[in-house]
């Protein structure tokens, strides 16, 4: 009798726990946002000058200069071609790099930690520090944004084709190593054909990726429509400003509707 | 004798009990074997050892005189060109046509630039005709695998062993994917170009009824060890149950 009642109290017990647990949890999650709205002097009070936004747009976006529409279309150009050249070279680059990294496929396993490496170092670096780095030897404009797209997607690239690679099926890789080919044969043919189309589904998703990106190049001078869009900004021509942007608007959801339906095609 | 299995066994991992456990066979060139057991009783593991896709943790593989569990690199690859293997998804090359397929038989003897740039040798591409001969699959040799049917597909597994002009076949459950049927038809042809070729075949089966139809020698594995090895028309009720008893089902 008495070991059932004391079963009761401990489990009674534990229920309390728990409760405190979820009071302090929740606790704690207040005062990370208190302390966040602090930070970046998070006011509701301020709110009370919202019309001062509402003229702003009145006045300045709803009369919008259309004759800066051809430039902002041909800088779109731009801008698609520079995420364009950043992810078909970082492909070339990172296709081979990943087989080198990739734990079945390396040569070497500390071939494939130090190209795992590499690989994160790349990856972490912003693409707007890389331009940045660029800009004194190839000066401002679209090659900048090129390099530096380029190689922040080798990182990217490099990884996600590394694990692709790894999780092949063994199956087809099995049979061939079985016929007595060598193993680079082996990897030819037997991870090669398996990887490919998830290696150009996840390509044209960074090509999606990049066109955004280098709208942000462009804010530091590697040209496009985000160069554009700065400009326009600094010199407070707003009524340019607001073309700027349906443009990008437009090709934004261009790119990704055809990548979408590219991506889905090849898989 | 063509193959001989000597105290074999295989332990994947330390903590884990023994796959196969002191395995002794011995194989007469030109016998059909069918290798009956549970899943995980180690059937696979026991095939896999012969070419050497897995290494077996200690005893000896002797095929045709030699010890080959130490072979390495050329000398591995030479060997495994004797041995042909057919599998339960017939592991084929996804999005390339039945004959490059079937080609994949002869990549041990090709260099890199011969296989990547096509220039398949006269003598490969007439083996690559008659083994689709062979597997009834002549006007076959463009068509994509997908668009093949599973039996259809398995034919081309065994059309690709057969290009290596092989000593032994291989088999890891090659029908248990398929139509009852189809399977039949598939170790039919098996049984064919066993008797025809004398090409000694070494098959997992999951099914009994297949192993006496077809099999002129049964041995059944209970995790890791031999506990049936004879004719078909021995195996009884009593041998079946030894076969598929399990630890806890």
């Amino acid at each position: 009798m008495n070991k059932v009642v004391g079963q009761k109290s401990k489990s009674l017990q534990f229920k309390i726990n728990e409760n405190q647990k979820r009071v302090y949890l929740w606790i704690a999650l207040l005062l990370l946002f208190i302390w966040s709205a602090n930070g970046t002097n998070f006011n509701p009070l301020l709110f009370r000058d919202f019309g001062n936004t509402i003229n702003f747009v009145k006045k300045s976006f709803l009369n919008p200069d259309w004759s800066v529409l051809p430039t902002a279309i041909n800088q779109s150009v731009i801008t698609i071609q520079i995420a364009i050249m950043g992810t078909a070279l970082a492909l070339i680059l990172a296709v081979p790099l990943s087989f080198l990294s990739a734990k079945n496929t390396s040569p070497h396993w500390s071939i494939s930690g130090l190209l795992r490496g590499f690989l994160s170092f790349l990856r972490s670096v912003p693409e707007i520090v890389f331009a940045l780095i660029f800009v004194p030897t190839v000066s401002l404009g679209p090659l900048a944004g090129v390099l530096a797209l380029t190689i922040h997607n080798i990182g990217v690239m490099g990884k996600l084709f590394s694990e692709i690679i790894e999780s092949a099926e063994v199956g087809p890789q099995e049979a061939v190593t079985a016929t007595g080919a060598k193993r680079n044969i082996v990897i030819l043919y037997g991870i090669l054909p398996q990887v490919i189309p998830h290696i150009l589904s996840n390509a044209f998703y960074r090509l999606e990726v990049s066109v955004r990106a280098s709208l942000v190049l462009g804010l530091v001078g590697a040209g496009g429509v985000g160069q554009l869009l700065s400009i326009h900004f600094r010199m407070f021509q707003y009524d340019k400003v607001v073309v700027d942007c349906l443009v990008i608007m437009a090709m934004v959801m261009i790119i990704d509707y055809i990548g979408g339906r590219i991506r889905r095609r090849v898989i | 004798m063509q193959l001989q299995l000597r105290e074999l066994s295989k332990q994947y991992d330390k903590n884990e009990a023994f796959a196969l456990n002191n395995i002794n066979l011995k194989v007469e060139e030109g016998e059909f074997i069918a290798v009956l057991g549970l899943s995980g009783s180690g059937k696979s593991t026991l095939i896999r050892c012969i070419n050497k896709l897995i290494n077996p943790t200690s005893g000896e593989v002797i095929f045709e005189n030699r010890e080959i569990t130490k072979l390495k690199g050329e000398h591995l690859r030479i060997y495994r060109r004797n041995i042909g293997m057919i599998f339960q998804q017939n592991n084929l090359i996804p999005r390339m046509n039945v004959l490059t397929n079937v080609l994949v038989g002869r990549f041990g003897n090709l260099s890199l630039s011969q296989i990547i740039f096509k220039k398949f040798p006269k003598k490969d591409l007439l083996l690559a005709e008659e083994a689709l001969e062979k597997v009834g699959l002549t006007h076959y040799a463009k068509r994509h695998i997908k668009t093949l049917s599973g039996g259809q597909q398995q034919r081309v597994g065994i059309a690709r062993a057969l290009i290596q002009q092989p000593k032994m076949i291989l088999g890891d459950e090659p029908v248990s994917s398929l139509d009852p049927v189809t399977a039949q038809e598939v170790m039919s042809l098996l049984k064919e170009i066993n008797l025809r070729d004398q090409i000694t075949m070494i098959i997992n089966l999951h099914s009994v009824e297949l192993a006496k139809l077809y099999a002129k020698r049964v041995i059944g594995i209970n995790q890791g060890s031999v506990v049936f090895d004879g004719p078909p028309e021995k195996l009884g009720e009593k041998e079946i149950t030894q076969i598929y008893k399990g630890t806890n089902i």
